[in-house]
């Protein structure tokens, strides 16, 4: 099942000693995050105070950890990610980028039959504001409110955050699906997740034109809306892709995709937003109470 | 990056799929020895050029497969073939031929076609059949081709000739195995031939994933660049993405969803985009200067936007790489950034220092309304 880590959630992280891995630790430790192990190559000693493993398997009888963050190689994020399933570690956030294809889908079918969560690949991770990051995101940036926020592509969720901070509007969550065509978790399991968070009270979704995930959504989300829901999904003004279909699959416009998906999303009374740059401000009015 | 055909059957020879007997030739000598060696005509001529796609053009004439009868047919066929000049797509460089592929000659009658992808919508593999039957996709779910798969397809096909039935299935797991073990986006054999008692893979595709082929290097050595997509394979390269488009707005953003983003709103504006260069979320300074001198030499572009946000890169270095290719900055194309997150305030100063005329934005809005502006006064 899916959860927010806060301050006291116990969290490794695999790949610590990656240039990357160290530098999230720092980050991760200054925000207060509660994180008890770590694994990676020539993993021995400590790391700013952390115990390092060698393997999972090792950390997780040792310090019980409820999440792994995983900052390793295209080369090593499958076997990595495995480890992980196979200590049942209930979250496994992969922040990989450039992750093959066909590891990918291992990942995602091995992570289902094991019944854990697996974040990604290439997602920034989860930050629950003021209590844990479990993740790449930019700390500093992120304010303290009530509004989550789900995305696909990170710099575009920084963007939405930036547009909100203008309004005065602050973060409870935000968590990265990953912008990669194959991921494990969908948006479904994070909006039950913020349905009973009560530091929510609005939810705005960053989505994506590839993929089924926002049709999933729309089906959700007309059964089940107690928040609001805000949807920007980019990509209209593209064309369709310039790659030769294969046989049985059709060249679709992408701008037909997303106007689907809006239909399905206005129809489940979700909020739609048709500009980036009316991100921030769409939020701000519609909670205010006025019209657009 | 692709493989041309004859790599193509190489892989499929190597994996055991039955292709037709052939070879490439650099000359019509070459290509009648070719031909020698394959013994009884007629033959196929196919120049090995790799095109790219364009939804709108139809197959170049000049690309399809000449049918030699003989082997002096061949050579003077090949002959007329070396030499010719291919326009490309999406952009008209042209191409000459340098190589053809010779092939062994049958009459084209489809048993069927079928591929193996990665399905992005239903997050699995999947086996489509095609055939004068209909068309069948199969999930294959736990990522394994089961056996209760083959009764189906046979029964779809009414296949009743068992050796035919077990050469299909043996076709269908071989394709399978290359599939899975290349780590492929997708395998097409397009068509299947009965050719007298035997089957045949006439023709296919194999695409491969970018991001698996680490593990590859002896299909790295073999790629060459798509006719029209030098700019890619440069991008490539600096890792960083180019995708072209049509009008005269270059992009430079960091992140394929804040790229997207930035193209709706200019398109909002009425201002058309001439390519997007997506940095990534992490860029180094070598990768913005390398962008953004694509960008400079890119044709028909009238102005330039980039649109950054400094999460895990500080501005104060995307600064610097633009700096780096102020150079290139010839009068006359405006370059409006829009930079924010990280060190904003350090990179918009490092900027107004320069000479090169950098117009400097705070909000999204305001920096696509100066580049389509300031473009469209241009015309």
């Amino acid at each position: 099942m899916f959860f927010f880590p806060n301050k006291k959630t116990p969290i490794l992280f695999q790949g610590i000693t990656s240039t990357m891995g160290r530098y999230q630790t720092e980050k991760a430790l200054h925000y207060g995050t509660n994180v008890v192990a770590g694994t990676g190559a020539e993993a021995l000693g400590k790391l700013n105070g952390i115990p390092l493993y060698k393997t999972v398997a090792q950390a997780v009888r040792a310090k019980r950890p409820k999440v792994s963050v995983i900052f390793s190689t295209p080369q090593k994020a499958l076997s990595d990610v495995l480890e992980a399933v196979k200590a049942k570690i209930p979250l496994i956030i992969c922040t990989t980028e450039h992750v093959p294809m066909h590891d990918a889908l291992k990942m995602k079918w091995a992570a289902e039959r094991a019944k854990v969560t697996l974040l990604g690949p290439s997602s920034a991770g989860i930050l629950n504001v003021n209590q844990a990051i479990a993740g790449t995101m930019p700390t500093p940036l992120f304010k303290a409110g009530n509004i989550a926020l789900i995305g696909r592509s990170s710099s575009l969720m920084f963007e939405a955050v930036s547009q909100l901070n203008s309004y005065n509007l602050g973060i409870s969550q935000c968590v990265s699906l990953g912008a990669d065509h194959l991921i494990g978790t969908t948006f479904i399991p994070i909006l039950q997740a913020l349905n009973a968070d009560k530091s929510t009270k609005a939810i705005l979704v960053v989505g994506q034109v590839h993929g089924l995930l926002e049709e999933e959504l729309a089906a959700f989300y007309a059964k089940n809306h107690p928040k609001k829901l805000f949807v920007y999904i980019p990509g209209r003004a593209l064309a369709r892709s310039d790659k030769a279909p294969l046989l049985g699959m059709k060249s679709v416009l992408f701008s037909d995709v997303i106007e689907n998906k809006k239909q399905l999303l206005t129809r489940a009374k979700a909020i739609w937003i048709d500009t980036p740059d009316k991100i921030g401000k769409t939020v701000f009015d519609t909670l205010k109470g006025k019209k657009k | 990056m692709e493989l041309h055909e004859y790599y193509v059957k190489e892989i499929f020879k190597k994996v055991g799929l039955p292709v037709l007997p052939g070879g490439v030739a650099y000359t019509p000598h070459e290509a009648c020895g070719v031909a020698k060696k394959i013994g009884q005509g007629p033959f196929w001529i196919k120049p090995q050029i790799l095109l790219g796609y364009s939804p709108n053009s139809k197959p170049n004439a000049l690309l399809d497969r000449k049918l030699a009868e003989s082997e002096s047919q061949v050579f003077e066929i090949s002959d007329a073939l070396f030499g010719k000049k291919i326009k490309g797509f999406p952009s008209n460089v042209p191409a000459t031929i340098t190589r053809v592929y010779v092939e062994q000659a049958i009459p084209k009658k489809s048993l069927c076609r079928f591929v193996f992808r990665v399905d992005f919508n239903q997050q699995t593999y999947t086996l489509t059949l095609v055939s004068d039957r209909g068309e069948k996709t199969y999930y294959l779910k736990n990522l394994k081709l089961e056996s209760s798969c083959k009764k189906e397809i046979l029964k779809i096909m009414r296949i009743h000739d068992s050796k035919i039935a077990k050469m299909l299935w043996d076709i269908v797991r071989k394709a399978f195995q290359l599939f899975t073990s290349y780590g492929a986006v997708a395998v097409e054999l397009n068509p299947i031939v009965q050719n007298d008692k035997t089957l045949v893979v006439v023709d296919g595709r194999l695409v491969f994933d970018p991001d698996s082929l680490f593990r590859f290097p002896e299909i790295v050595k073999c790629q060459e660049t798509k006719l029209g997509h030098e700019r890619e394979a440069l991008a490539k390269k600096n890792a960083f993405r180019y995708t072209k488009m049509n009008g005269n707005i270059a992009c430079l953003t960091n992140g394929i969803g804040l790229g997207w983003a930035t193209i709706d709103m200019i398109h909002q504006k009425e201002g058309q985009v001439a390519c997007l260069l997506d940095v990534g979320t992490e860029p180094s300074a070598n990768a913005i200067t390398k962008a953004m001198k694509l960008a400079l030499a890119e044709p028909n572009v009238d102005g330039i936007l980039v649109n950054i946000f400094g999460g895990l890169t500080s501005c104060k270095i995307i600064a610097e790489g633009l700096l780096a290719a102020s150079p290139e900055i010839s009068t006359g194309i405006p370059v409006v950034v829009r930079m924010v997150g990280l060190d904003a305030d350090q990179g918009a100063l490092l900027l107004s220092h320069s000479i090169s005329p950098f117009l400097v934005m705070d909000k999204m809005m305001d920096a696509v309304s100066a580049v389509v502006k300031q473009t469209k006064g241009d015309q």
